[in-house]
């Protein structure tokens, strides 16, 4: 019996490395509407944010919002979400959509608009630079941490 | 003619107004988008004499448009040069197409496409602001079949490795947009992976049965230079194309391979082989500055009745300054050179002729 605290932080301590819900050390959240996601992998996250899906579990189109110029985490999106620069990134962009492979991301001033945009359309993914406390737990998908 | 040229430039001004009105009342769903691309050029050709002169290129406007959740509309129309017409500029439906995405990554695509053979006719379209280099790959004025209208299965980014096919049937290349006279369907097979980021590994088989070999009715469909159209070769040709791509775009090297091998059989000269090889080296300095070389070469056989013999060089250095997305600067020293048979050639003289060129393209988005 006393052996089941130290089991319990265990799991706790456990739980808190493989899941986490910011992706990178300014604490940027990724947030969904009827995506069908539990968690997501850095991983799987970037293939998403590269239009890898076209399509979700829940039968809703993969609707990606991302953060425009404008903002002051773009920068930290592009390289900590897709490992590469803003520049590249609307490039990479500008190109899929050009070849005809996939739809135009969505891409939004600030925070508000984009928790906004992802709330109002089922099958939206996006990222925003908040607390976890501002955005609606149902909203979140947290991420798994390897 | 005049009262057809006035109501193909209402029409396209039509389709402009049409798109751009679409654009700004679902602006805030942002259902349909709308961009454009152009380029304009300077060049130094000097051949027997010297050439210097400013050339405005291809201007392009393109729209994309989510129809419904798996529905979606995407249509290129570009207005370019050309000195056989009255206004000096033509315009033209480059794609215009309906797809549908029956299933996560899986999509129906109805309409006129470019050609999935290879990675340049996939990937570039006619935005110059994506080429690496100045020009596309010469294979392209004379065995790529450029266009295809007909229907596309497409199957992309499945499994770790990336896995995408695309089979295409359609129009064969002696159609044009609206008509095709005779029973010569195409038929497209193409597949690539994409393991990493960056790196595009691709192959493609294209087959077209012409029942006349009709020079110059598909774009991509041109003779040999020299060589006039009214007395080519009008009969019947097996038309077979396989291509390679190998492209890695990295965040230091950048490598493009285009490998084309054809072959056309006809009654009167027998299977003719023909190929053309591209390839591209650039090494991003940093996010704006990639110095790069290129090597281009077609080689069409002798007994080659659907383009005619030749053998076509080109070999170059260039610079390109990436200002942003959006609009870069590239130049170019390039040299070529070109040889004729003298048992096609319907010109005067054959032989070689060589041309050293240095070009400046600025090309850009908007």
């Amino acid at each position: 019996m006393k052996k089941i605290p130290h089991i319990l932080l265990l799991l706790m301590l456990i739980k808190g490395t493989l899941y986490g819900q910011t992706i990178s050390s300014e604490g940027l959240l990724l947030v969904g509407n009827k995506t069908g996601l539990e968690s997501v992998s850095k991983k799987q996250m970037k293939e998403i944010f590269r239009g890898s899906q076209s399509i979700w579990s829940t039968n809703e189109q993969v609707i990606i919002v991302m953060p425009s110029s404008k903002t002051d985490f773009a920068d930290d999106f592009a390289s900590s979400v897709l490992q590469m620069t803003q520049s590249a990134m609307h490039k990479y962009w500008l190109g899929l959509v050009f070849q005809g492979r996939s739809s135009a991301p969505v891409f939004l001033n600030s925070n508000a608009e984009i928790l906004e945009y992802v709330k109002k359309n089922e099958g939206a993914i996006g990222i925003v630079k908040m607390s976890v406390k501002q955005v609606p737990s149902e909203m979140l998908i947290p991420i798994i941490n390897r | 003619m005049l009262k057809n040229k006035y109501m193909l430039k209402k029409l396209f001004i039509g389709i402009l107004v049409f798109f751009y009105t679409i654009s700004h009342l679902h602006a805030q769903i942002k259902q349909t988008q709308f961009n454009g691309f152009g380029h304009i050029e300077h060049s130094v050709m000097v051949k027997d004499s010297v050439e210097s002169y400013f050339s405005i290129g291809e201007h392009d406007f393109f729209v994309t448009s989510n129809i419904s959740k798996r529905i979606s509309f995407l249509g290129e129309f570009v207005i370019r040069f050309n000195s056989s017409v009255e206004t000096n500029f033509l315009t033209s439906i480059e794609r215009a197409f309906i797809k549908f995405n029956y299933i996560n990554n899986h999509s129906i695509i109805v309409g006129k496409i470019h050609t999935p053979v290879n990675f340049w006719n996939d990937t570039y379209h006619h935005g110059r602001v994506f080429f690496p280099v100045i020009d596309r790959p010469l294979a392209f004025s004379y065995l790529v079949p450029l266009h295809t209208l007909g229907t596309q299965f497409q199957g992309q980014n499945i499994g770790d490795l990336g896995f995408g096919y695309d089979i295409v049937l359609g129009n064969g290349i002696n159609s044009t947009d609206f008509f095709q006279g005779d029973f010569d369907p195409s038929i497209t097979a193409a597949f690539h992976i994409k393991p990493l980021q960056g790196l595009r590994i691709g192959v493609s088989y294209f087959y077209n049965h012409l029942s006349n070999n009709k020079p110059g009715a598909h774009s991509g469909h041109s003779l040999a230079p020299g060589i006039d159209p009214e007395m080519a070769y009008k009969g019947s040709v097996d038309f077979n194309m396989l291509c390679s791509s190998f492209s890695w775009f990295g965040k230091r090297y950048e490598f493009l391979n285009e490998f084309s091998f054809n072959q056309t059989k006809t009654d009167v000269k027998g299977a003719s082989n023909n190929f053309s090889n591209f390839s591209y080296a650039g090494l991003r300095l940093n996010d704006k500055n990639i110095p790069f070389v290129l090597f281009d070469y077609i080689s069409i056989a002798e007994n080659d009745l659907y383009t005619y013999s030749t053998e076509i060089m080109k070999a170059g250095i260039g610079y390109r300054y990436e200002f942003n997305y959006l609009i870069n600067i590239k130049a170019q020293l390039e040299y070529s050179r070109a040889k004729q048979s003298d048992s096609h050639s319907m010109q005067d003289h054959s032989g070689f002729s060589d041309i050293l060129g240095f070009r400046v393209q600025l090309a850009y988005g908007f």
